[in-house]
């Protein structure tokens, strides 16, 4: 059971050596954008819809204007806890509301600071018959952030 | 941070197998306290360093068992490519360290030990964030943030004249916590140093004054 001084001199040496070459790196595995899938209620499969226009609170753009789509990717507003969203379209108009926890990470002072966004809830009033949040974690928009099911 | 526990627990039963199986403890009347202070942390804030601080050392002896004490304080500020990053806070370590070096006369000490830290610390970050939309300016001051650590210790102590000792503490430190929910995630925790080192290591030099609590009673042939 016992061990000399120093065997613990090698153990404590050796794993003082592993942290000697943990760096923090600039990968940015953050995003602002959040990416919604509209899925089809009587297939449960995604469904390309016509949009007239989406507009985002706090944002100075309109989005998506005359354009058809079966996954939107829009941004989330910093410095807020929610951002509201306007989806306009022929077949009736969708209102989401979505919460977020926001979370400023300083990568390392050569990569800068970066913003974590982490869904909490999306609520919704118009005409969908049910929104989901699949991956609460917004770090790519290759991923599938939030269902609206039509 | 349960299993860190238990490893430290393994650690400790194993030191005190090593400690105790050739020498029994006669006694566990303290005979003096010794106090210091951090030197490389201080010569830091000295020179005008964007980082630093201030950290008192104790400790005291119980036969071959010494329980330490450190308290410190520290301070950063960071130019960063978007802003600027700044953290200042308090922390404190408990813990004790087991001597192998019983029958030095000078009762110069190389010991292996543990410490749990805790720390209190504030945190401001201001950086320009790109949206892709236009850019926000995020001012960020979270105050209060505690977090706590675990770590393994080892060093020298020597007594340079009478009363007056040097000597250092390398650490290797594990199981830090922070908060999950801050609005910043901490990037650097006072007394352990970056959050995400896991394990990290630290070096601390000390200059120490002992005071006597009891005459030293002499060595015996057979301690010898």
């Amino acid at each position: 059971m016992a061990m000399k001084p120093s065997g613990w001199l090698i153990v404590f040496a050796l794993l003082t050596l592993n942290s000697c070459f943990e760096q923090g790196d600039c990968q940015d595995q953050t995003s602002n954008r959040i990416t919604f899938e509209f899925i089809s209620s009587s297939t449960n499969k995604p469904s390309e819809i016509a949009i007239d226009s989406v507009t985002v609170s706090g944002v100075d753009k309109t989005f998506y204007k005359g354009e058809k789509a079966s996954r939107i990717i829009l941004p989330l507003t910093p410095g807020s806890s929610n951002t509201e969203l306007k989806i306009y379209r022929p077949l009736g108009n969708i209102s989401l509301n979505i919460s977020y926890l926001e979370r400023s990470t300083l990568l390392d002072p050569a990569c800068g600071a970066r913003v974590l966004f982490t869904l909490k809830e999306v609520s919704f009033t118009g005409s969908a018959s049910k929104v989901q949040i699949i991956k609460s974690l917004i770090s790519s928009v290759q991923e599938t952030h939030v269902k609206i099911y039509l | 941070m349960s299993k860190y526990i238990y490893s430290l627990i393994v650690f400790l039963l194993m030191l005190s197998g090593t400690a105790s199986s050739q020498d029994s403890l006669r006694s566990f009347k303290p005979t003096g306290i010794r106090v210091g202070a951090e030197t490389i942390g201080l010569i830091k804030s000295l020179a005008g360093s964007k980082a630093g601080g201030k950290e008192l050392f104790a400790d005291m002896d119980l036969g071959r068992y010494f329980l330490a004490v450190e308290v410190g304080e520290s301070f950063r500020n960071l130019t960063i490519k978007d802003g600027t990053y700044s953290n200042e806070g308090r922390y404190l370590r408990l813990g004790a360290d087991v001597n192998f070096l019983k029958k030095d006369p000078d009762r110069n000490m190389f010991f292996l030990g543990f410490r749990y830290g805790r720390a209190v610390y504030r945190e401001q970050l201001d950086y320009v964030y790109n949206t892709g939309f236009g850019t926000v300016n995020m001012d960020i001051d979270q105050q209060q943030v505690k977090s706590g650590w675990l770590e393994l210790t080892t060093g020298l102590r020597v007594r340079v004249v009478k009363f007056f000792w040097m000597g250092y503490t390398a650490r290797l430190k594990f199981g830090s916590s922070v908060p999950d929910e801050s609005p910043i995630a901490p990037y650097e925790i006072p007394g352990y140093g970056l959050t995400f080192k896991k394990p990290w290591w630290g070096f601390s030099y000390y200059m120490m004054f002992r005071i006597p609590l009891r005459k030293d009673k002499a060595l015996s042939p057979a301690e010898k």
